[in-house]
């Protein structure tokens, strides 16, 4: 008897035929609503996050232009008026730049670090809908006379929850991104290789983690006195005071860490060069994470915080902070000429407004300007918040062919930043200068007139006006290249059109559902793409 | 003639890559999340007290007791929860999975005991939230902790029933570690309760 043994015909079938394992069947809604690809998430956010950005800046006008005349409430009545400040500040926070940031980070650092999936990716979908779904409650209260300022007790309390459900949102997911950071890195990917917005976003996400929740047990505290008995801080005109210190500086400051992280990729790879000081790097925006946590800073506990000379030194080290990436990024830049690109634009304008921020952050500290309580402080917080959200956009604009699979146009980008620079500089001069000229931070009553302080008002509206023309200018070009990026085929989709260094730049564009055809590489250098080339070479 | 090839050996499969510890590690941060608002929260209490007591006032409100039995107890449970825990995950090493069973339900008894210990002190103190800033302050701080500690115990619940479906080894019992992370977090942050907030009053 002849016995032949061959093995097994194992060849695979061809790819297209073989859908990765426990990749999703099911398409359209469902598949939106149930997704816990990280890819999906990402892009939710980002899309919320926009939606919210362009009603808050059409807001945030509106109260520039109810400050032009402070004879009397002429827009918006005095209640309004208070409740309409607290949602500027409220949504520019927690409704548009930390979700810009998460959204990013949600699509971006998984791809970066080499990893299948975002670590907890059902909480990080969960985090998601929690939020939006808790976001719209917290606008609504405003709607049913609730919010600070408001004149219907329940619809405080109302506020109160959605807030506290925002918070808790942003943690969860937060923790997602974090996790993913530290625990599912690529082979060989140590933390010192960790690509650079992926350690912006570690140690923001961390200074989240420890600071947001203070934020949320003030309101457990304050939703609860609020609703029995009003004994402590829980009166109508108590509940912003509680939570004000989360917009003002050092605890500001958090929502602007990853700005560091984008500004460093995307010049290193517009310059086409390994960023030589990367652990400098890594050190000063772990630095300025560990300056911005601020909830030492709450009424409670530092009411006299302005002659407290660790609150001085913490805004002045900020600016050094700032002042290092300069010089980082700088010598970056000294040893291969930038390519001029759209992200690029957006980038070192968002660099701009955070320096402008800290340096009005240095001036607003120092006791014997009496700036403090001023409009200088309002103006100080819209610069960083207006670095964070335009280095978030920085970031989309950057990452768009993995998130859309077509770059957006850099015209486009750079009208942005242009827009941006002008409006941040008009809204940046007219409230620095009227705080300076003591316009007082939330006048909630008719005040004198006083030479000057209007006109600088109306400077200030304008300047959101200008922002609002940015915002639409941006979201259009968006649109446009998600289209382009639908409608394509795959051969108009390159995979590294920049010719970065990081890993998210290997695989195609948009990115397969589990991120990579292949596993990664073990990864030997920060720029592991560099490293392929060199190979090559 | 017909040529017999070699029989091909059975190939050893590969080793399984590590496996991220995201459970751990994210648990860790949400401990970290929930330590930080308690952290908040008696921060306040503090404060507050320091300044009614620096008023020459008395903290407690007329006619309100707190009794020690009852929070000492309740402290007494947690500890041992943290005992019969480490005894789970020690079992579940060792591939002893009926002490792991038992370990893990005699935790989840404490568990609720000492959830019943905080019910029954809330009866016996007689202190009413809207009251005192106090009340406000007092059940804010373990109100929270008894949320806590229902979420804690779900936790511990499903791991116990995937422990029970076969789940956990020696080399896999990650999911239990990070339960038992998050109950020794809700006992580290009751143990600060127990001492600002009952015994130092």
């Amino acid at each position: 008897m002849t016995v032949t043994e061959t093995r097994p015909d194992t060849t695979a079938a061809p790819e297209a035929e073989v859908p990765p394992e426990h990749a999703p069947t099911s398409r359209g809604l469902p598949a939106l609503l149930g997704s816990g690809d990280h890819k999906v998430v990402g892009r939710l956010w980002i899309a919320s996050a926009f939606v919210y950005l362009l009603v808050l800046l059409g807001l945030a006008a509106l109260l520039g232009f109810e400050d032009a005349d402070q004879s009397a409430f002429q827009v918006l009545g005095s209640d309004v008026y208070v409740q309409v400040f607290s949602l500027s500040r409220v949504g520019a926070v927690f409704l548009v730049a930390i979700p810009l940031f998460l959204g990013v980070a949600t699509f971006v650092v998984p791809l970066q670090v080499g990893a299948r999936s975002i670590a907890l990716p059902r909480a990080a979908a969960a985090s998601f809908w929690t939020w939006l779904v808790a976001g719209g409650i917290l606008i609504g209260s405003y709607a049913i006379d609730g919010g600070p300022g408001g004149g219907d007790a329940e619809g405080i309390d109302l506020w109160i929850v959605a807030f506290g459900l925002v918070i808790v949102a942003l943690v969860a997911a937060s923790v997602s991104v974090a996790t993913t950071v530290l625990a599912d890195r690529a082979e060989g990917m140590r933390l010192t290789r960790t690509p650079l917005f992926s350690w912006s976003m570690l140690v923001a996400t961390s200074l989240w983690i420890l600071s947001l929740p203070v934020l949320a047990a003030n309101l457990l505290l304050v939703g609860i006195d609020h609703r029995y008995g009003q004994q402590l801080f829980g009166t109508d005109a108590d509940v912003w005071a509680q939570v004000a210190w989360a917009f003002h500086q050092p605890q500001i400051y958090v929502v602007a860490i990853p700005v560091f992280g984008v500004v460093l990729d995307v010049v290193a790879t517009a310059s086409g060069a390994r960023p030589r000081f990367r652990q400098a790097a890594m050190v000063v925006t772990g630095l300025f994470g560990v300056l911005a946590f601020g909830a030492w800073m709450q009424p409670f506990f530092n009411a006299e915080a302005l002659d407290d000379l660790w609150f001085i030194g913490v805004a002045w080290v900020s600016l050094l902070t700032v002042l290092g990436l300069l010089l980082l990024v700088g010598e970056t830049v000294g040893r291969n000429r930038p390519k001029l690109s759209g992200p690029l634009a957006l980038a070192v304008v968002s660099f701009l407004l955070l320096l402008g921020a800290t340096v009005a952050g240095g001036f607003a500290v120092l006791d014997v300007l009496e700036l403090w309580d001023t409009a200088f402080v309002a103006g100080q917080m819209h610069l960083t918040v207006l670095a964070a959200v335009t280095g978030g956009l920085a970031g989309v604009w950057y990452w768009l062919p993995k998130i859309a699979g077509r770059k957006a146009s850099d015209a486009a980008g750079g009208l942005v930043a242009l827009l941006v620079l002008t409006g941040a500089t008009l809204v940046a001069l007219g409230m620095l200068w009227s705080g300076a000229l003591d316009q007082p931070l939330l006048a909630t009553t008719a005040i004198e007139v006083r030479d000057g302080v209007e006109a600088l008002s109306v400077l200030a509206a304008i300047g959101f006006v200008v922002l609002v023309l940015a915002a639409v200018v941006a979201a259009l070009s968006l649109v446009v290249a998600v289209r382009k990026g639908l409608t394509s085929s795959p051969e108009h989709r390159p995979d590294d059109p920049w010719g970065g260094q990081t890993l998210e730049w290997s695989t195609t564009s948009p990115p397969p559902w589990n991120n990579f055809a292949e596993p990664p590489a073990p990864v030997l250098t920060a720029s592991p793409l560099f490293d392929s080339v060199e190979e090559g070479a | 003639m017909a040529v017999a090839t070699r029989p091909v050996p059975a190939l050893a499969p590969p080793p399984q890559p590590r496996r991220p510890r995201v459970l751990l590690v994210g648990t860790a941060f949400a401990v970290a999340a929930v330590a930080m608002s308690f952290m908040g929260l008696l921060g306040i209490y503090v404060k507050v007290r320091a300044e009614a007591i620096a008023g020459g006032g008395t903290w407690l409100p007329e006619g309100v007791t707190i009794p020690l039995t009852p929070p000492n107890v309740a402290m007494a449970t947690l500890l041992m929860s943290v005992v019969t825990m480490q005894w789970a995950i020690y079992a579940i090493g060792n591939r002893d999975r009926t002490n792991a069973y038992v370990a893990l339900a005699i935790t989840i008894l404490l568990g609720a005991a000492f959830a019943n210990s905080t019910a029954y002190l809330y009866s016996q103190m007689g202190l009413v939230v809207a009251d005192s800033v106090v009340g406000v302050l007092i059940y804010a701080i373990s109100g929270a902790h008894l949320v806590l500690t229902v979420a804690a115990l779900l936790y511990l619940g499903l791991v116990a029933l995937r422990a029970l479906g076969g789940e956990y080894t020696p080399t896999d019992r990650e999911g239990l570690s990070s339960a038992a992370l998050l109950w020794y977090g809700t006992v580290a942050v009751y143990s600060l309760i127990w001492y600002i907030v009952f015994i130092t009053k």
